[in-house]
């Protein structure tokens, strides 16, 4: 899927973040969106989610077949800074969510979500709850949940903001991993993350000019 | 627009398993509504006892017995025995009969009882003696005589002289103000006695002697004078109409008001938890539609609670079904409640959402 912006323009009062802004996200490659912070790095994926709305401009899911739609939240996962997952529940379940959540039966999103903790390299701790899992392992499980779902676009929002090099290494492998399975768009400061980024766009403040 | 794919299966699952882990937060929900069941059980049998022990203080003064006699002793009523009787079948009277203090007319039938009074050696010079009919005292059918509690010198049965002739007795319990048998000894009234001067209704406790007595009345067939009719114990407290005005018949709704404050606390404190479900393509709608099941499986077990809590206490209290309407009101309430408070989770962006902590 290809992700197309069009003269996007965000503010936030009398402060303009993204102006005018324009790009192309080519289909299952990994993005880094590069920027100091207020760059607006975040609510740009935000609106590439769907999560908000633009005042002016556009953004569009093209198809392969050349189709466009709007933006459907529906569609992507979202992987975010924290250790969002629900903390009472095993891997398996956490991972589970996505697939669940395209009509997927029990049985099909349960091996479904195995299969993407064993390409995430944490099959051994599929029914291990997940509170009990390190940040990296925990990071890994919401890359595991996008892989599961099956979705073509994941858009990750600083997601080694809380990791230590190691992890953050794993994280740039596990990217490197999913490029061609969907389009991947990582807001991120992290030059590990950016190097392994096929495609680098660099967002300027505004506050800076 | 998010438009996912969720089956309703799933969602429950979902539910399920948030909710009945003790892992979970939850787990401080469920206990809440369990206890919170149990204890409008337990405070409805409390409420029926103390309405109870009013009631059975009024009676034993003489409230809900009402008589129907002469309006003039210079011209007495004569009221017909059988439908005096017949009231006893009148949904809302206990018991209804006639009394015979004087045994008109019927002396000769039989010799030992021709008199007001009698000499009785185990209870008395002068013992008073009625007759009274078996639908207002049925401890009659099973023995000779009764004798009234303030007289009675043993309990249980015994046999005791009357003129030299022994008759069987026993101990009646004592009886409401009104009947006039507690120092007397009674002996059921005479086959051929067709009216009295007297008849009496015992009405039970749910009903109000204001509402039942004319109607009741103009079913006696009378004859000879006026009659006129009277509660014993005109009180002006009505423990039943207080009873159902009490303002404490709110409580299940309010403790289920504070139980879905509560629920809506919770959810506001597992918005991070939530996130993961909407930055999986999950829906508000379908979120909303788990956390609507989750809410549903609480207050089940809450109802669960309140169901067994009431059926064990079915004895102590007014009402069963009516218990169980209230706390199931009170559950209902707190579906909607928490749905209502569910509200601003489900319309924060996922983000956001991922944030809260």
């Amino acid at each position: 899927m290809r992700v197309i912006i069009e003269d996007a323009h965000i503010a936030f009062g009398p402060t303009v973040v993204l102006d005018d802004f324009s790009c192309t996200v080519e289909p299952d490659t990994v993005t880094a969106l590069v920027g100091p912070s207020g760059s607006g790095k975040s609510t740009l994926l935000s609106v590439i989610a769907g999560y908000e709305k633009l005042k002016h401009g556009h953004v569009w899911f093209e198809e392969l077949d050349g189709s466009r739609h709007t933006p459907d939240s529906s569609q992507i996962v979202w992987v975010p800074q924290g250790s969002n997952a629900l903390g009472a529940r095993t891997a398996l379940d956490n991972v589970m969510l996505g697939p669940l959540s395209t009509g997927l039966s029990l049985e099909a999103a349960s091996d479904r979500a195995l299969t993407a903790l064993t390409d995430v390299g944490l099959a051994h701790k599929a029914e291990q709850a997940v509170r009990e899992l390190s940040g990296g392992e925990l990071q890994r499980v919401n890359f595991a949940r996008g892989i599961a779902a099956g979705q073509r676009l994941i858009l990750a929002d600083e997601p080694s903001s809380s990791l230590d090099e190691a992890n953050t290494l794993n994280v740039a492998a596990l990217l490197a991993d999913l490029a061609n399975r969907a389009t991947i768009i990582v807001a991120t400061h992290d030059p590990v993350l950016v190097a392994a980024a096929e495609t680098v766009i660099y967002l300027r403040s505004h506050h800076d000019n | 627009m998010t438009t996912d794919s969720w089956r309703l299966s799933a969602l429950l699952r979902e539910a399920e398993r948030n909710v009945l882990s003790w892992r979970s937060r939850m787990v401080v929900l469920i206990a809440l509504a369990v206890l919170m069941g149990a204890g409008t059980a337990v405070f409805s049998a409390y409420e029926a006892r103390s309405l109870n022990a009013q009631i059975e203080a009024l009676r034993a003064q003489g409230r809900g017995v009402v008589a129907y006699t002469s309006l003039d002793s210079a011209n007495p009523v004569q009221i017909s025995r059988a439908s005096c009787e017949g009231l006893a079948r009148i949904p809302g009277v206990e018991r209804a009969g006639s009394i015979d203090y004087g045994f008109q007319g019927e002396a000769a039938t039989q010799a030992v009882f021709d008199a007001v009074t009698r000499d009785v050696p185990q209870i008395g010079p002068d013992t008073q003696l009625l007759r009274v009919s078996t639908t207002l005292l049925p401890a009659l059918r099973d023995h000779q005589t009764l004798t009234g509690s303030a007289i009675a010198r043993a309990q249980g049965s015994t046999r005791i002289l009357v003129e030299g002739t022994s008759v069987e007795t026993t101990t009646l319990e004592a009886q409401p103000a009104g009947l006039s048998v507690n120092s007397a000894l009674i002996l059921p009234l005479d086959a051929g006695t067709v009216a009295t001067d007297k008849c009496i209704v015992v009405l039970d406790a749910r009903t109000t002697a204001a509402s039942a007595m004319d109607s009741l009345g103009s079913r006696l067939r009378t004859s000879g004078g006026e009659m006129t009719r009277a509660e014993e114990l005109n009180s002006p407290i009505d423990p039943v109409a207080l009873f159902q005005g009490r303002t404490t018949r709110f409580l299940p709704l309010l403790l289920a008001a504070i139980g879905a404050l509560i629920a809506g606390v919770l959810n506001l404190l597992r918005s991070s938890e939530l996130a993961a479900y909407r930055m999986s393509g999950t829906s508000a709608r379908s979120l909303g539609v788990m956390l609507l099941f989750e809410q549903l499986l609480v207050c089940g077990l809450g109802t669960v609670s309140a169901t067994a809590a009431l059926w064990v206490l079915r004895n102590d209290l007014v009402s069963f079904a009516s218990s169980l309407s209230w706390a199931v009101a009170g559950f209902c309430l707190w579906v909607v409640i928490a749905g209502i408070l569910s509200i601003p989770v489900l319309l924060r962006r996922p983000n956001r959402l991922a944030k809260d902590r």
